[in-house]
């Protein structure tokens, strides 16, 4: 949350309404799913000048059944489910047409019908199930983890709806956990590519993966050095010097002479860092 | 800039980097001296500590090599810099080190 606040705050500077838009749109997503009222509201503000920027500048069209969609539900959340399903059905259909049901319309579709089941009118729990259906069928070379959780949740909300009691039962147990990894390593084989870190080595010059025991990187033939040491949080003291006024002392002396002078003062402090037991970082200007 | 702590931790760096800071300033005092008879200016060092927790480890390529990152790292060169020079009360020390 606070990187999507910074990154705005960069954004609102350069004052390219485009950019401002590319960075409220994580915010407001963000925001929508947040717990209280104040932050949702806000998300939904965002939200709503994201879509009439992108509309205007016909820019990003593909990002705006997704903001839609989240506009939608925000609605619906106030009350306003009948304005609201018609956008969110547009913004699903969009993505289905397009064939593009596989990424902005898992959520798209998962929304819509929330909100159609929320609503419970008619023809609102056949139209929800076809919307399950229609994202289940949409092809895919392997199973799609966001897919198919989304798939669970939105089949146990269509049991309860039918009031199947045990078929919801079944869904909500198949439901991952928060933090379930195994689940999802087991069913659905994410983190197959754990070969990024069969070896655990990596070249320290362009971080490309290499084999265990490589002596020089395959890619730009770094030499490999075995020696680094993880990044750890420590507890430390860091201790700053600095020359007061150096630059007058440069105006007065000279160059070189200051260069002398400082190449004398850094050897005497390193000396005394190093007799305490303490390590030069760095001396820089 | 100089770390007490890492990469080999210590118990005790708050108090090595306190004297560290105050070897320092007696260095400090004795080039000054040098420095004052032949070119006749002021020397002088300004030197400030922080203690807490940074993340330390190879960063970046090579010729950057082991570094530590953090706030610690920031705060403990702003406290130097917000500080007058001298020897006496140069050193800037925060709650954390004492």
């Amino acid at each position: 949350m606070r990187e999507s606040e910074d990154a705005l705050r960069i954004a609102e500077r350069s004052g390219d309404d485009l950019a401002v838009a590319f960075a409220r749109m994580p915010l407001g997503l963000a925001l929508v799913h947040r717990p209280t009222d104040a932050e949702r509201d806000r998300g939904q503000t965002l939200l709503a000048e994201v879509s009439g920027v992108l509309l205007r500048r016909g820019h990003n069209l593909g990002d705006l059944p997704l903001v839609n969609a989240y506009l939608g539900r925000e609605r619906a959340r106030r009350g306003d489910r009948d304005e609201a399903i018609p956008l969110m059905r547009t913004a699903a259909g969009h993505l289905f047409r397009e064939g593009r049901l596989l990424a902005w319309g898992v959520p798209a579709t998962g929304v819509l019908v929330v909100t159609l089941l929320d609503r419970g009118a008619d023809g609102d729990v056949a139209e929800a199930e076809a919307a399950i259906e229609r994202l289940a069928a949409a092809p895919t070379d392997e199973g799609l983890v966001l897919r198919e959780i989304w798939l669970l949740r939105l089949r146990a909300l269509l049991a309860r709806a039918h009031r199947d009691d045990a078929a919801y039962a079944d869904f909500r147990d198949r439901y991952p956990r928060h933090g379930d990894i195994a689940w999802l390593r087991g069913a659905y084989r994410v983190g197959r590519g754990d070969g990024m870190t069969a070896t655990g080595l990596a070249c320290s010059s362009c971080g490309i993966e290499l084999p265990q025991n490589a002596k020089f990187c395959l890619e730009c033939g770094a030499a490999v050095s075995t020696a680094t040491k993880p990044a750890e949080y420590k507890q430390v003291t860091v201790l700053f010097a600095d020359v007061v006024h150096s630059m007058e002392i440069a105006a007065a002396v000279g160059a070189e002479r200051l260069r002398e002078i400082m190449a004398e003062l850094a050897d005497r402090c390193a000396a005394v860092v190093q007799r305490y037991g303490g390590t030069v970082d760095k001396f820089t200007g | 800039m100089a770390v007490f702590g890492a990469p080999v931790a210590v118990e005790d760096h708050a108090v090595r980097a306190c004297r560290a800071a105050l070897g320092i300033q007696e260095e400090t005092v004795g080039l000054a001296a040098e420095v004052n008879d032949r070119d006749g200016i002021d020397l002088r060092l300004r030197v400030g500590l922080n203690s807490g927790q940074v993340i330390a480890g190879e960063i970046g390529s090579r010729s950057l090599g082991y570094t530590t990152i953090g706030d610690q790292v920031g705060m403990a060169q702003r406290m130097e810099f917000g500080r007058p020079a001298g020897c006496g009360d140069a050193q800037r020390v925060d709650s954390a080190t004492c």
